[in-house]
C-alpha cells in the first residue's frame, strides 16, 4: 500500500486513533512501491511532542503540542490558542533565551554523519510576541546554550 | 546558542567554526577558532559572560606536541590565540584568586617512575598573559581547585 505522507500529517486525531487502534497499522510496517523501498515508523506516521511551561510570559503554564512542523500553544486559563509553522527539526527544548518573562521554545536540527556536521536551523518561537525566527547556523555537530555575551541569562 | 563543528581525526583536530545565535539580539556570528580537538566553556577573563575555549592538546607516547589555545570572547567578538608549549595536559582552574579562571598546561611525565623535566605553562586571559615556569621533574601533577 503506498501511503502519501503529506495526507498522513492532515489526518485528525480521530483517524490516528482509528490508525493505531488496528494492530496492522501500529506496529512498524514495510511498503513496498514499485519504486523503493520505505520504512515507514510510529514517529514518521504520528510525529507528536508536548511541551508545558510558561511560554508567554504570564503566569501559569501553557501547553506546546508539536505535531511535526505545526505548532500549537494552548492555555485553558488564558483561552490562549496559538498556532505556528516552523522548519525542520530534531530536537526541541525551551528556554529562556531573551531574559524576558516567559520561555522560549527553541527548535534545532543539528545532525552529523561521522561526525561531520550538516548544514542546520535553529528555529526560536517566541510565544510572548507570537515571533518565529529560523537562523542558519552553519554546519555544526554539536550545540549548547550557555550565558556567553554576559547581559543575559543564557 | 553555540554552535560548533569541532572535530578530529587520530587527534589530530580540524577547522572549526564557532557560529553564536543571541536570539535576543537576533545576531548569529560566526568565528574561525583553529584546528581544535577540545572545547570547553569557562569564565576565563572574569567579566560577564563566559569564554570558550579551543584546544588541540595532544601526545604521542605521552611527549606533548606543540598546542595552541584559542579562546574566544563573544562579549568583545575577539577570537585570541596563544602558543601553550607542548602540553600533554590540561586543566581550568582559578590560580591567582582574581576573578576569572586561568588554563593550566603541563607536560608532566615519567620513566620507569622518574619524573621528568617539566614545565608549567598558565595562561591567564583575564591579563592575556602566558607564563611558562620550570617545575622540577615530578612525577605527577595534582591542583587543589
Amino acid at each position: 500500500m503506498e501511503v502519501d505522507p503529506v495526507a498522513l500529517q492532515k489526518r485528525s486525531m480521530f483517524e490516528w486513533m482509528r490508525l493505531l487502534s488496528n494492530p496492522r497499522t501500529s506496529n512498524r510496517r514495510r511498503d513496498y512501491t514499485s519504486r523503493s523501498l520505505h520504512f515507514q515508523t510510529l514517529e514518521d506516521r504520528l510525529p507528536l511532542t508536548t511541551v508545558v511551561g510558561n511560554f508567554d510570559g504570564v503566569p501559569g503554564v501553557e501547553t506546546a503540542t508539536i505535531t511535526g512542523n505545526s505548532v500549537r500553544i494552548t492555555s485553558q486559563n488564558s483561552n490562549l490558542d496559538l498556532q505556528f509553522t516552523i522548519g525542520n527539526w530534531n530536537q526541541v527544548q525551551q528556554v529562556d533565551l531573551d531574559g524576558q518573562p516567559g520561555n522560549e521554545l527553541l527548535f534545532t536540527n543539528v545532525r552529523s554523519i561521522n561526525g561531520v556536521g550538516l548544514p542546520a536551523t535553529a528555529t526560536v518561537l517566541t510565544a510572548r510576541t507570537q515571533d518565529v525566527h529560523t537562523y542558519q547556523v552553519g554546519s555544526p555537530n554539536a550545540m549548547q546554550i550557555a550565558d556567553l555575551d554576559g547581559p543575559t541569562r543564557v
